[in-house]
C-alpha cells in the first residue's frame, strides 16, 4: 500500500495555476525523485504534502488517512513528516542543539533531557557532535544543512521531504549532504526529493517523476526515465541538461 | 554604513581600529587628533558667540531675574523635584504596562487564518483609532471623563486614568513597532517552525518573537525616550508632577525659574537615555555587520 498518494492535486497562487492535477504514489521505504525545470511545481508539491500550503483540489492520503479532508489536525500530521528546505531555514537565535530539540520539546512534549539525548545521538551520527553549542551562522552551508536534516529526523518521521537540499550549497559541500541522504535511503527511509542532482537521482531513486506543466508528465524507474524517456518534453529536458553537462 | 572610525575602506589594515567599541559620547565621525582640536575650537566659538548675543540683549537682566533667579531656584527645587519623582514613577509603571499591552496587540494582529479574523480586526481598529487621537485629548477624555461617570468599583484618581491614557496611546504605536519586527522575520522561518508541528502560538513564541524583538530594540528605545517626557502631559489633569509643581510656584510668585528647574530635571534623565540609545544602535549595527545579517 502506498504511504503517500496524491490524486489530481491542484494548487494556484493567485492567477498562477502551479499544480494542475498531480497523481503520484510513494510506497513505504521508497525514494521518489521529482525532477523538472525550475518553477515546475516541485517545491509547491512538497509543501502541499506536509500541509504548509492548502490545496485547491484533489486529495492527499498519508498512511491510509486522507490528510486534505476537513477537520484533520495539520499539526499532528506534520509531526509525522520531516521537511528539509533549500536554504536550511535554521533558527538563527537558537544553538544547533536547540534547533534540533525545539520540535521535540514543544510539539511532542518531550522532556529536555530526553530531547537533548536524542538530538545528540543524531548530531553525532551526522558528524556534528562538536558543533552542538554553536549558532547556525558560525557553520558552513553543508553543516547547516546537516543540522536541518537532524532537525527533520529528530521526531522520527515516517516520511522525509527534501526540497532541493543541495541547491544553495557551494559545489564542494554538496557531497557531504548527499552522503547523508544516501545513508538514509539505505536505511529504508521513505523520501520524496525535489532535486537538480540528476546523477544522484539516478543512483538513489526507486522512482523518478518528471514534472511539467503542473502535472507528472512521465514517471518510472530511473533507468527508464534517464535512459529511454518516452515523452518529447522529458527528452527535451534531459537533452538540455546533457548539453549543460549536468548529467 | 558608518562606524566610529569612519569608512576608510582599507579592509585588513584598519581592522584593529574599526573594531573599537563605540563611545558613549559618539556624535559622528571623528578622525584623529587634528579633527578633535578643530571640533573643540569651532564649538567654543559658536556657543561663545551665541551666549554673547543673549547676554547683551537689552532685556537680558529682566529675563535672567525671571527665569534664572538663584533664590527662586532654591525655593522651588524641592517641590519640583518631588513632582519629578512622581514623573519617574509614572514613567517606570508605563514602561511595564505599554510593552506588555503592545505585544498583545501586535501578536493579535499577526495571527493568520480566517478563524482569527475577528481578533485581527479588533487589533487593527484599536491601532488605527488610538493612533488617530492626539495624546493630550486622550489624557483629558480619560482623566476627566471616566472619573465623572462615578462607576462603582473603578479607580477614580486622575493619576490612574492619566497613566492609562498614556499606556493606551503609546501601546498603539509600540504595537506597530513590534509588528514591523514580526514582519521582518523571513516567511521561511515560520514555515520551518510550522513544519515541525508547532502551533501558530508556539511558532510565534519560540521562533518569530525572539528574532523580531531583537530587530526592534533600537526603535523601542526611541519610544522610551519620548515617553520619559510625555508623562509631563498628566499635569493638565492636576496631577502634581514636576510641571504642575513648577506651575503652582509660578502662579504664586510670578517667577518662571521653577520651569527651568523642571527642564533641567527632565534633561538630567533624558540626555543619558538618548546617549544610551545611540550607543546601543551603533553597537547593534556593528555587531550585525560583523556576524552577518539575520
Amino acid at each position: 500500500m502506498a504511504m503517500v498518494r496524491l490524486d489530481k492535486v491542484e494548487k494556484s497562487y493567485g492567477d498562477t495555476h502551479v499544480l494542475r492535477g498531480i497523481d503520484l504514489a510513494v510506497g513505504e521505504h521508497e525514494v521518489v525523485c521529482l525532477i523538472g525545470s525550475s518553477g515546475c511545481g516541485k517545491s509547491t508539491l512538497l509543501r502541499t504534502i506536509n500541509l504548509l500550503d492548502p490545496i485547491d483540489g484533489g486529495t492527499i492520503t498519508f498512511a491510509g488517512q486522507e490528510i486534505t479532508a476537513r477537520g484533520v489536525d495539520a499539526n499532528a500530521i506534520r509531526r509525522r513528516m520531516g521537511i528539509v528546505f533549500q536554504s536550511f531555514n535554521l533558527f538563527p537565535h537558537l544553538r544547533v542543539i536547540d534547533n534540533v530539540t525545539l520540535g521535540l520539546r514543544r510539539a511532542l512534549g518531550m522532556k529536555k533531557a530526553d530531547a537533548d539525548e536524542r538530538a545528540m545521538t543524531l548530531l553525532n551520527q551526522l558528524g556534528l557532535g562538536d558543533q552542538v553549542d554553536s549558532y547556525p551562522n558560525k557553520l558552513s552551508g553543508g553543516q547547516q544543512q546537516r543540522v536541518a536534516i537532524c532537525r527533520a529526523l529528530a521526531a522520527e518521521p515516517e516520511l522525509l521531504l527534501l526540497d532541493e537540499v543541495t541547491s544553495a550549497l557551494d559545489p564542494e559541500l554538496v557531497g557531504e549532504v548527499l552522503s547523508v541522504v544516501r545513508r538514509l535511503a539505505g536505511e529504508g527511509m521513505t523520501m520524496i526529493l525535489a532535486t537538480h542532482e540528476m546523477a544522484f537521482a539516478k543512483e538513489v531513486a526507486d522512482n523518478v517523476a518528471f514534472l511539467h506543466g503542473g502535472v507528472v508528465h512521465e514517471q518510472g524507474p530511473p533507468e527508464e526515465i534517464f535512459g529511454d524517456p518516452q515523452t518529447e518534453r522529458a527528452q527535451d529536458f534531459l537533452r538540455r541538461l546533457r548539453e549543460a553537462r549536468r548529467i | 554604513m558608518s562606524t566610529p572610525t569612519g569608512d576608510t575602506g582599507n579592509g585588513d589594515q584598519q581592522l584593529g581600529k574599526s573594531r573599537r567599541r563605540p563611545s558613549w559620547l559618539w556624535l559622528g565621525h571623528q578622525e584623529g587628533l587634528r579633527a578633535s582640536v578643530i571640533a573643540v575650537i569651532s564649538t567654543v566659538v559658536v556657543f561663545g558667540a551665541l551666549a554673547l548675543v543673549v547676554v547683551n540683549s537689552p532685556e537680558w537682566p529682566r529675563v535672567r531675574d525671571q527665569f534664572f533667579n538663584p533664590d527662586d531656584f532654591k525655593a522651588s527645587a524641592p517641590d519640583v523635584f518631588g513632582g519629578f519623582i512622581l514623573d519617574m514613577q509614572m514613567f517606570v509603571i508605563s514602561m511595564v504596562t505599554i510593552p506588555t499591552f503592545a505585544l498583545l496587540i501586535a501578536v493579535m494582529r499577526s495571527f493568520r487564518g480566517p478563524a482569527f479574523f475577528p481578533v485581527r480586526l479588533l487589533a487593527t481598529i484599536y491601532v488605527d483609532v488610538l493612533r488617530g487621537i492626539p495624546l493630550i485629548l486622550l489624557v483629558l477624555l480619560l482623566g476627566f471623563g471616566v472619573p465623572a461617570l462615578q462607576i462603582a468599583g473603578t479607580p477614580g484618581g486622575a493619576l490612574f486614568w492619566g497613566v492609562t491614557a498614556l499606556t493606551l496611546s503609546y501601546a498603539a504605536y509600540t504595537a506597530e513597532i513590534y509588528r514591523s519586527g514580526i514582519e521582518s522575520v523571513p516567511e521561511s522561518q515560520r514555515a520551518s517552525a510550522r513544519a515541525m508541528g508547532l502551533t501558530q502560538w508556539q511558532t510565534m513564541r519560540y521562533a518569530i518573537l525572539p528574532q523580531a524583538l531583537r530587530n526592534v530594540i533600537p526603535a523601542l528605545m526611541n519610544t522610551v525616550v519620548s515617553l520619559q517626557k510625555d508623562v509631563a502631559l498628566l499635569s493638565i489633569l492636576g496631577v502634581r508632577e514636576a510641571v504642575r509643581e513648577a506651575e503652582i510656584y509660578t502662579a504664586r510668585t510670578f517667577n518662571y525659574t521653577s520651569y527651568v528647574v523642571a527642564t533641567l530635571l527632565f534633561l538630567a534623565v533624558s540626555i543619558p537615555l538618548v546617549r544610551l540609545v545611540d550607543w546601543y544602535a551603533v553597537r547593534d549595527r556593528m555587531r550585525r555587520g560583523s556576524v552577518g545579517t539575520y
